[in-house]
């Protein structure tokens, strides 16, 4: 197997263990998804409402759990030193960080799709019919959601990696603040008069494109002497 | 594994200052230090986790840090074991045998979780082992891919005497029988004296001590010779016979037993028949060997009191 798919492997394997981050994850997306359905119903908008929602919203859990699931992944094993010993494999640092990035990723963007999956349960069209998404929407969530949530996580680990923990902890405190933003943003600017179209769902995609290259760019400055040097 | 001139300097604080030792395969080296003498910064640059500053740490003849190939010839075990506490002790090794690309994997964790008294908690979690465990745990993990080189430090911190006789014998075992070569970090004198072949002593960033086992403790600061006297009456005449003779140095004299320092190639034999011409009858006359503790403090000074 792809060293960085043993990884991966192991990242999920270990996260589907820790019992406190699947439950606070889960409460997370069931907590959102409860709390945005309504607006679909109420605000007459319907599809649109519906569709601008699982647009915007969903990405922005599946970054939040990709930040709980990175703290249980990078910044513990940097505390408790195992990184260490996973320098001194056969892996590169960078295999190393794209297979933590890519298990991460596959459980944030399975618990976004829960999400996604309860908001279109908790809505209801204004004849009280389940309303579903439009194709756009879907291939966004397929497609772009992924790519957001690696570059969200990649970053992420990335600082978690090279930076000092009084550094990390700052970062962390700063995602958390722009995280709850962005949610109560995305709820805040739904329109029933606009849409999801083919464009938007294609700009999106090429969006999560460059934020993926970016961090894979980014990625380069990862350098073991750094991350050794920076354990508590 | 060798290093020559090695240096590494940290925000202009000098850490390792012309470091220079060799392991030959097979043997198992010792490297003693009190805290903050550099030898985990040796040890990370032997790894590649650091850059030397100066100098080359090379294993294999390479710089492990450039050859992912050379990493995979290489068991670590350091600090914190390297273990995962949500997986069980049977998942952490499945993990590390497929990064090492181990073949016949599932047997081989077994004869591991066997060989390391552990094959009743295969399936629980790590989190849930005492320390003593995980490190047994940590170095199975570490023999996994049956490395032909062992970097260990402080193997049996946190185990009990029967846990360290343990990896005593695994540690000579291992070195003896397959030949691997080890580099133990330790601040365990007693079994550094036991199993390590060679040692050196490092101490503020320079080696101090760097010998066979052996050979420093029979020879370093001279021969150590202990008389006992027939009668203990004799002992301030002896003390006189001793102070006339120019190659006794340190004598000390306490209940009619003296214990004395030779230099370097001098004949105990020699001061005992000086000692029976002048009529001092002498019960018994023993060569003792300086403990690595003793040669230890020597090295790294008396307020270094810890290793």
């Amino acid at each position: 197997m792809n060293p960085m798919l043993t990884v991966a492997r192991k990242e999920i394997a270990q996260l589907l263990h820790s019992r406190m981050s699947m439950l606070s994850t889960a409460f997370l997306a069931i907590f959102f998804a409860f709390t945005a359905a309504p607006a679909v119903t109420m605000d007459g908008g319907g599809l649109a409402i519906l569709d601008q929602l699982l647009f915007s919203m969903v990405p922005v859990i599946g970054l939040f759990a990709g930040y709980i699931f990175a703290s249980q992944i990078f910044l513990r094993e940097k505390q408790q030193g195992v990184i260490e010993t996973l320098l001194c494999t056969p892996l590169t640092v960078r295999q190393l960080w794209a297979g933590k990035v890519l298990g991460v990723t596959l459980l944030a963007w399975a618990m976004a799709m829960g999400a996604a999956i309860l908001i279109v349960g908790f809505s209801r069209g204004s004849d009280g019919v389940l309303l579903l998404p439009s194709a756009p929407v879907i291939v966004h969530l397929a497609v772009a959601v992924p790519l957001f949530i690696v570059a969200g996580t990649g970053l992420l680990g990335l600082a978690q990696f090279i930076l000092g923990m009084h550094q990390i902890q700052i970062v962390n405190v700063a995602v958390i603040f722009v995280l709850i933003f962005l949610l109560t943003l995305t709820q805040q600017l739904v329109n029933p008069e606009a849409g999801i179209t083919w464009p938007v769902a294609g700009a999106s995609f090429l969006a999560g494109h460059a934020a993926l290259g970016g961090v894979w760019a980014a990625g380069r400055c990862l350098n073991t002497e750094r991350i050794v040097t920076s354990l508590p | 594994m060798e290093t020559s001139s090695l240096g590494k300097a940290f925000g202009g604080r000098t850490v390792l200052d012309g470091v220079s030792f060799g392991v030959k395969k097979g043997e198992v080296f010792g490297f003693l230090g009190p805290n903050g003498a550099g030898k985990t910064t040796t040890l990370r640059l032997l790894l590649g986790l650091l850059e030397p500053d100066d100098g080359e740490a090379l294993v294999f003849g390479d710089r492990l840090a450039d050859r992912d190939d050379l990493r995979r010839r290489v068991g670590v075990l350091l600090e914190g074991n390297g273990l995962f506490d949500q997986l069980s002790a049977r998942e952490n090794l499945d993990y590390y045998g497929r990064l090492y690309g181990v073949p016949d994997l599932a047997q081989r964790i077994s004869d591991i979780l066997v060989l390391t008294g552990l094959e009743e908690r295969a399936g629980s979690a790590v989190g849930t082992f005492s320390t003593g465990m995980k490190r047994k745990l940590g170095l199975g993990r570490a023999l996994l891919h049956e490395p032909e080189i062992l970097f260990l430090d402080e193997p049996s911190s946190g185990l009990d005497p029967e846990a360290q006789r343990m990896v005593r014998e695994l540690i000579i075992e291992v070195s003896r029988h397959e030949s691997v070569t080890v580099f133990l970090n330790s601040h365990n004198l007693d079994e550094v004296q036991r199993v390590c072949d060679t040692v050196a002593i490092l101490d503020r960033g320079r080696i101090r001590a760097y010998d066979r086992v052996a050979a420093l403790v029979e020879n370093r600061g001279g021969v150590h010779f202990t008389l006992t006297l027939a009668d203990a009456g004799d002992a301030s005449r002896a003390e006189g016979i001793l102070a006339a003779m120019e190659e006794v140095r340190d004598y000390r004299i306490a209940d009619g037993v003296i214990t004395t320092v030779l230099p370097e190639g001098a004949a105990p034999a020699e001061v005992l028949a000086r000692l029976v011409r002048e009529g001092i009858l002498i019960e018994e006359a023993r060569k003792t060997r300086r403990s690595l503790e003793e040669i230890y403090l020597d090295a790294v000074g008396p307020t270094e009191g810890s290793a």
